[in-house]
This record gives C-alpha cells, sequence and structure tokens, in this order.
C-alpha cells in the first residue's frame, strides 16, 4: 500500500530517495502494525518509460513504544516487620513491543515529594529496609523496556507497622485480698496496642485465660 | 501469669511466666476447744 505520508513523486522524497512516516500511522487502520513488528517496505522506480520492477522487502526495523504501567501494586502482607514493607506487582498488558527488563521503585516517606527508591530491579516484588514503624510510606514502580520507563504505576501506601513486641515478664503482687498483676506496655511497633491477652497459671501448672477474672 | 499484647497487626509473642508470689491467708480458727 501506497503512503499518502511518504509520496514518493515528490521532488524532495525522489531526489533524497527517503522519506519518513509517523509511527502512530503504520499502528493504525489499514496498516495496523502491533508494538514489536517490523516494518517492511518495497520500491517501485518510475521514469518516462515505466516502472521497473518492485525491489525486495526491506530490513523490517521494528517499532517499540514505552511498556504499559506496572499494576496490581499491593504489600505482601506475610512479610511485615517494624522497619521494612515488603509489596509486589504486575506487568501491565503490554510489553510495547520490547521486554521488560527491569523496574524503578519510588517512594514518598510522608514528605509529599517521591525520589527513587532503587533501580534495576529485576524482580516483580522488593522490601524497602530501614524504615521507621508507624510512619505511611507511599510507592509507586515503572516498569523499562528497550524504548525507556514506562509510566508510574498507581501509587500504594502502606504504614510501617506489625504485631507488638512480646511484653516483658509480668510480675504478680499480693496485696491483703486481692492479687494484682503487672506488666510493661511493650514496644507497639508501630500501631497501637488494642488489648492484651492474660493467662493465669492453674494448681496443674497449665496456664488459663479467663476474661471474667482479668479481661485484658 | 503470662501475657500477650494486641493491635490492629496481630498477637505479639506470649511473654515469660511471671513471678511467684505467694498466696497466704490467715489460718482456720483452733477447734476441740
Amino acid at each position: 500500500m501506497e503512503l499518502s505520508d511518504c509520496d514518493a513523486s515528490e521532488t524532495i522524497i525522489r531526489d533524497a530517495h527517503s522519506c519518513s512516516v509517523q509511527v502512530s500511522i503504520l499502528i493504525n487502520e489499514p496498516f495496523s502494525l502491533t508494538w514489536g513488528s517490523s516494518v517492511v517496505a518495497k520500491v517501485v522506480a518510475y521514469n518516462l518509460y515505466g516502472d521497473s520492477l518492485i525491489s525486495e522487502s526491506g530490513n523490517g526495523a521494528v517499532i517499540i513504544t514505552y511498556a504499559d504501567a506496572p499494576v496490581n501494586l499491593k504489600e505482601t502482607i506475610s512479610a511485615r516487620t517494624a522497619s521494612s514493607i515488603s509489596f509486589s506487582w504486575t506487568s501491565g498488558f503490554n510489553n510495547g513491543g520490547s521486554s521488560v527488563t527491569d523496574y524503578r521503585v519510588s517512594y514518598d516517606g510522608a514528605t509529599g515529594i517521591y525520589s527513587e527508591l532503587a533501580s534495576g530491579v529485576t524482580t516483580t516484588h522488593y522490601t524497602a529496609t530501614g524504615l521507621t514503624a508507624g510512619k505511611t510510606y507511599k510507592f509507586k514502580v515503572q516498569a523499562q523496556n528497550g524504548f525507556g520507563f514506562s509510566e508510574y504505576s498507581e501509587e500504594v501506601a502502606i504504614l510501617c507497622a506489625t504485631s507488638p513486641e512480646k511484653p516483658n515478664t509480668p510480675s504478680t503482687t499480693v496485696v491483703t485480698d486481692y492479687v494484682v498483676f503487672n506488666w510493661d506496655a511493650p514496644v507497639d511497633n508501630g500501631s497501637p496496642i488494642t488489648s492484651y491477652h492474660v493467662f493465669i497459671r492453674k494448681a496443674d501448672l497449665s496456664f488459663i485465660e479467663d476474661p471474667t477474672v482479668c479481661d485484658g | 501469669m503470662k501475657v500477650i499484647a494486641t493491635n490492629d497487626y496481630g498477637d505479639s509473642l506470649i511473654s515469660e511466666q511471671g513471678s511467684n508470689d505467694g498466696i497466704e491467708l490467715v489460718p482456720d480458727a483452733p477447734i476441740n476447744l
């Protein structure tokens, strides 16, 4: 099919024997090329005496674009700690015709400004370390292919927190007719302590939790 | 006694066993007087 954008009858194109066509034209009808496919051309020369034979096909340069942004960015809950956040993502639907080689992770530690946290990440998961318990961090990810970096993924905001530290050894004191149980509040690891479970030892040396006696 | 602390992210490990403070009561009254 002849291209209106590459009208080789024009003098400037004829003399340069070169023309260019926007890729966006080639990915739409009637060409309908997909990203990653080869662009191949053939040429016929004309003069006053007629047409030449048609040339052989060209080398077939590959058209590529940015990959789609990563999706499904979410925390890996099983990996929570008081100083790290793990999260994963999925590659976007379209790789732009060029394989995604790695990802770039950016984060915002409640400053309102994103900065690069890691680049060259070749997996679809990452663990940010050295974080502060109780602080909410935002993350977003870009995919890189042969054309460059994709748009950012949707951001995800994650509170750096996990279950409390183990309480220190509690004490018991008999005060006249009462037994007083005391313990120190442990480090909450970023999320306020909502309750305690108190276990009291029975005569048979086993421990039992009885909220009717001591509801923590 | 032992204690577990809980927050929105789950339970802590259980503490070590606390001290053993004995419970003492006044003795029963003498009988067969």
